[in-house]
């Protein structure tokens, strides 16, 4: 059943009268209702906001009567008090400056209307509970292993067991590892996607129930665990469900294949279920097999738990690092030398924070961007209301006159900045609406919870709110500039007798101050982000991205065919056509993650004993791929195509990595070897004698140039570039995905099909994942930096264009007041440029004004962007010259219009005016 | 004639309730209006002019058992009060007697 919008449906339950309020919701419904049964609900929806504001607008405003009017009287003046006449005085008054209504209504829109959109993903993402059941008792469990050069690690099965069996303060612990793999069957083409492999456990600590069929249980886990010829139930998304299986209730029961593995599946999750990540289809049953547990082989899987009621997570945290030592002893790899080594520390944080993650640094400036933004609006807004005043005091003193008391005008300044804001506030949420959808889709995807992100009640609390708060503020303004003029004194000198008051001047002034000032704050924040965001793209990547196409592949790995059988043919295929220069494959490519990274010893000086060494990264390569890549050779040879080397283990290493191991000399020579996470050698059975015996360390060959791997900040990365060769470099571990690069002389995503077409006939099981550009990859890597400083340029460009405005303002409010005192000048022989300059003084005194106060602020506030600022100062003085530079050049811009006009006055003109 | 007169809109919706007669509630008063007359009026407009109705009278009101169609709210539905009908007749008369003899001046092209 389809809801009524909900937007429409709160601003008709805020805004109509109680007497009205639920006939009329009533039969929209009702309406509504009929509607999504016979027509497209895009087109229902789209009748419900129409009919919802048409409503409103008729009740709210009601119209010029028509046939016979009342006669006008003294009494009509003052806002009455019954009924749809309440706001009669302030909707005629409002009619009579339609100009001023406008603007009042577009700027309080606009600032409020981005003020609600940033409002609505801060408050899903960073304040608003994880969708679970008591989500404040969820936490994240981890580790650090100093030792091993690892801040962050997950659990090992060891570790968990141990906690699982001993902690008190957290009730339930479940691990689980994410991976990617291969759906095939059902007559659908074979899809990569990501799984989550979990026990019964996890679903218990998120307390989840299925949409259809049931969870893991605990017998689930018990017959025979590992023995690969039990079917292993797995569980769906709902997505999944809907998209592959059309919804079919039948699928619970049903085998499907995975890896090529049968797998049963048992039930689907709910909608909206979204953990590890909203991009999972599918959970699978593991759980970590006890017969090879170990206290720190690998330290892999991800944990999470949910704490007893009261605990909080430091305590569970501290229980944990005081169980930890407990341990040893009870794997074999849990001695003391070990554990005093690797460095172990349990941590525990909630679940929320691991989830949230760095989004904070992104969303909070933002927050703070737009609300610099809402003060720049209610300055701006306040300043008219303001200059409007002055030309009012006549019609107010006139009421006065007639008998309205202060009661009364209160009423009426209230009543019409009341439908001001309200106007204002639903231009906001339209915006808002329309705004969020855009934002969610040009946010980093990385930005965690953007699948819950949506207008609900908060957020359109959030903006009644403030447009209340502006109602509020601006009907007290009228009424405190309004008090201080005198009645007679205004009756008699009419318009021209308020604008004269020194007080109501500097109170204009002091506006525009703060408003320069507010934008210059704005206006330094964005050019940091623009600057900082400009730079890394000018960060030289180590490789030439341009041309390249990148395709994700997946690869079921068999004993009978290599990773190099497998993607050989298919290379070959691929640069046999005619638009491609080259191509070959590696097991990732820079910027995209999923690099695999062990310790790695050199076997000449070795390594002192009890000393841990650092990970690095391991990619596997089909030769050819530093000339694709455009990736130089500094050091001797590059594996190019059909290049052989005479070392039976030749490896490449990236010159940050030789520069740490062999500095000063030459790397190429040095015997490496790649080591187990836990520190072991890698031992293995030599099929020629069945003997166990450490595979042959690696030599190095060549040294390739230095190439930014995890992400354009950080530095140059530490690699091991493995061939694929025969025989194999690396005995002891195979790549199971590839990722094709092809590079193209014309547009790289025009190979996508062919190479698609390729892929599925050379092998049926390989499955293609994501397919993109390097350079889509390289922008990809700064979306977060590029996010940001989108946003903030656009809050900037709307406060710098609404201080011009303000500034304006007050300057042509300055020439008009002065032009008698201009004749008198001009007409005394001053120079025109005389008369300009005198002009311009004021403007140039107020925006000094406001920008000492803009730096000032400014030099505080952008602290808080220094996470996100590469390779800059956030008091960068060349960013903050700029910045005042462009507000001072507006400003001057904004004040020389007007004053140019005063130059032309003719005196003789403006002497009779006066 | 009555000391009060009926706009336009206030006649058309009395005479819309007396044709729906016992189910008369907004929406099929607003749908009443809308076949007979040939005009789509404001709905905003047809809630005041009832609401104005019943301050003077002409009409009375009362809800309903809530709807589940209507999401939980109830009908308000309405009657003509004899005022009502007597403004109606009234209102029928003066047209009438303003009428006579014109309709072949309006016959004309």
């Amino acid at each position: 059943m389809l809801r009524f919008p909900l937007i429409p449906r709160a601003l008709l339950s805020l805004l109509l009268p109680a007497e009205l309020r639920d006939e009329i919701v009533g039969d929209l419904e009702e309406l509504y209702r009929e509607r999504t049964m016979t027509g497209p609900h895009g087109r229902a929806r789209l009748w419900a906001w129409r009919h919802s504001v048409a409503v409103l607008v008729g009740v709210r405003v009601p119209r010029r009567r028509r046939g016979p009017g009342r006669p006008p009287s003294a009494r009509a003046a003052i806002p009455r008090r019954a009924g749809n006449g309440r706001n009669l005085g302030a909707v005629r008054m409002l009619r009579k400056s339609p100009g001023f209504a406008l603007m009042v209504v577009l700027t309080l829109g606009l600032g409020l209307g981005a003020a609600t959109a940033i409002f609505a993903l801060v408050n899903t993402i960073l304040i608003q509970p994880l969708p679970y059941t008591a989500s404040d008792r969820l936490v994240a469990i981890k580790h650090a292993a100093p030792g091993l050069g690892l801040e962050e690690a997950g659990l090992s099965s060891g570790t968990f067991f141990h906690y699982q069996a001993h902690s008190e303060s957290i009730e339930t612990i479940a691990v689980y590892h994410e991976d990617v793999e291969t759906l095939s069957g059902g007559g659908e083409a074979a899809e990569s996607i990501r799984i989550a492999a979990a026990g019964p456990d996890f679903f218990r600590v998120l307390d989840v129930r299925p949409a259809l069929g049931r969870m893991f249980t605990e017998e689930d886990g018990r017959p025979g665990f590992m023995n690969q010829t039990w079917t292993i139930p797995v569980l769906l998304s709902h997505e999944l469900w809907q998209r592959r299986y059309g919804g079919d209730p039948a699928v619970v029961g049903q085998i499907i294949t995975i890896d090529e593995h049968q797998r049963e599946v048992v039930g689907v999750l709910p909608a909206g279920f979204a953990f590890p990540s909203p991009e999972t289809q599918i959970w699978r049953l593991s759980l970590p097999p006890p017969v090879t547990a170990n206290f720190a082989r690998s330290l892999d899987y991800e944990a999470i738990g949910r704490l007893r009621a009261g605990v909080t997570p430091a305590a569970a945290q501290a229980e944990l690092t005081r169980l930890l030592p407990s341990i040893e002893g009870v794997y074999r790899d849990a001695t003391p030398v070990r554990m005093a080594e690797v460095k172990l520390t349990p941590i525990v944080v909630p679940l929320k924070d691991a989830v949230i993650g760095g989004a904070g640094a992104v969303l909070w400036p933002q927050l703070g961007g737009v609300g610099f933004l809402m003060l720049v609006v209610f300055a701006n807004v306040a300043t008219l209301f303001l200059v409007r005043g002055d030309y009012r005091g006549h019609e107010v003193a006139v009421r006065k006159a007639l008998g309205a008391g202060s009661t009364d005008l209160l009423r009426l300044f209230l009543s019409e900045a009341t439908l001001l804001s309200a106007a204002g506030g639903i231009l906001a949420l339209l915006l808002a609406n329309w705004g969020l959808s855009a934002l969610v889709a040009f946010a980093p995807v990385e930005l965690p919870r953007l699948h819950e992100v949506r207008m609900d009640a908060w957020v359109l609390g959030f903006a009644a709110a403030v447009a209340a708060a502006a109602a509020l503020i601006f009907a007290l303004c009228s009424v405190l500039w309004r008090s201080r003029s005198g009645l007679t004194a205004v009756l008699k000198g009419g318009a021209a007798a308020v604008t004269e008051t020194r007080g109501r001047r500097i109170e204009h002034r002091g506006l525009v101050v703060v408003q320069v000032a507010l934008a210059l704050v704005l206006l330094v924040g964005s050019a940091l982000m623009v600057q900082s965001f400009w730079r890394l793209l000018r960060v030289d990547p180590g490789f030439e991205p341009e041309g390249l196409l990148t395709v994700e592949t997946g690869l079921v790995w068999r004993a009978e065919r290599g990773p190099k059988q497998a993607y050989d043919p298919l290379l070959a295929r691929i640069r046999s056509l005619a638009a491609v220069r080259d191509a070959t494959a590696v097991s990732a490519v820079p910027l995209a993650g999923g690099a695999y990274t062990y310790p790695l010893r050199v076997v000449e000086p070795a390594t002192r004993p009890g000393e841990a060494e650092p990970l690095v990264e391991f990619k596997f390569f089909t030769p050819g791929y530093l000339q694709v890549m455009g990736i130089p050779v500094v050091d001797g040879v590059g594996l190019a195509r059909g290049e052989r080397s005479t070392q039976p283990h030749p490896v490449i290493v990236s010159a940050a990595l030789a520069r740490r191991l062999f500095p000063g000399g030459s790397a190429i020579g040095k015997e490496v070897r790649r080591l187990w996470p836990d520190g072991s050698e890698v031992v293995m059975r030599d099929p020629a004698s069945g003997q166990r015996r450490a595979v042959p360390p690696f030599t190095v060959v060549g040294v390739a140039g230095d190439v930014r791997e995890e992400s354009l900040r950080a530095g140059p990365a530490e690699i091991v570039y493995i061939p694929l060769l025969e025989p194999a470099v690396e005995m002891s571990i195979v790549p199971t995905r590839m990722t094709l690069v092809v590079r193209t002389d014309g547009a790289p995503l025009s190979l996508v099909r062919t190479v698609r077409e390729f892929v599925a006939e050379l092998d049926p099981t390989m499955s293609v994942a994501r397919v993109r550009t390097m350079d889509a990859i390289v922008a990809a890597s700064v979306a977060r930096e590029r996010f940001l400083a989108v946003l903030l340029l656009s809050a900037t460009s709307a406060s710098l264009f609404l201080g011009a405005v303000g500034i304006w303002g007050v300057a042509a409010h300055a020439v008009q007041r002065r032009t008698r005192e201009i004749g008198v000048r001009i007409a005394l022989g001053a120079q025109r440029s005389q008369v300009l300059a005198t002009m311009l003084q004021e403007s140039v005194r107020i925006v000094s004004i406001g920008v000492a106060l803009g730096l000032a602020t400014a030099a505080a506030v952008t602290r808080t962007l220094r996470p996100l600022l590469f390779e800059m100062s956030s008091t960068d003085p060349a960013t903050l010259c700029a910045a005042t530079a462009l507000i001072v050049g507006t400003a001057l811009v904004a004040s020389w219009l007007p004053a140019r006009r005063a130059t032309r006055v003719d005196p003789v003109i403006a002497l009779r005016s006066g | 004639m009555p000391k009060e007169t009926l706009a336009e809109l206030e006649f058309l919706v009395l005479l819309a309730i007396l044709r729906v007669g016992d189910q008369a509630y907004g929406v099929p008063i607003a749908e009443e209006i809308r076949r007979r007359a040939g005009r789509s009026v404001a709905r905003a407009a047809i809630y005041v002019t009832l609401r104005r109705l019943e301050e003077r009278g002409l009409v009375s009101s009362w809800f309903g058992d809530p709807v589940a169609e209507r999401g939980g709210k109830a009908r308000r539905n309405y009657r003509v009060e004899p005022a009502g009908r007597e403004m109606v007749r009234a209102t029928r008369d003066a047209f009438r007697s303003m009428w006579e003899g014109l309709d072949p001046v309006l016959e004309e092209v």
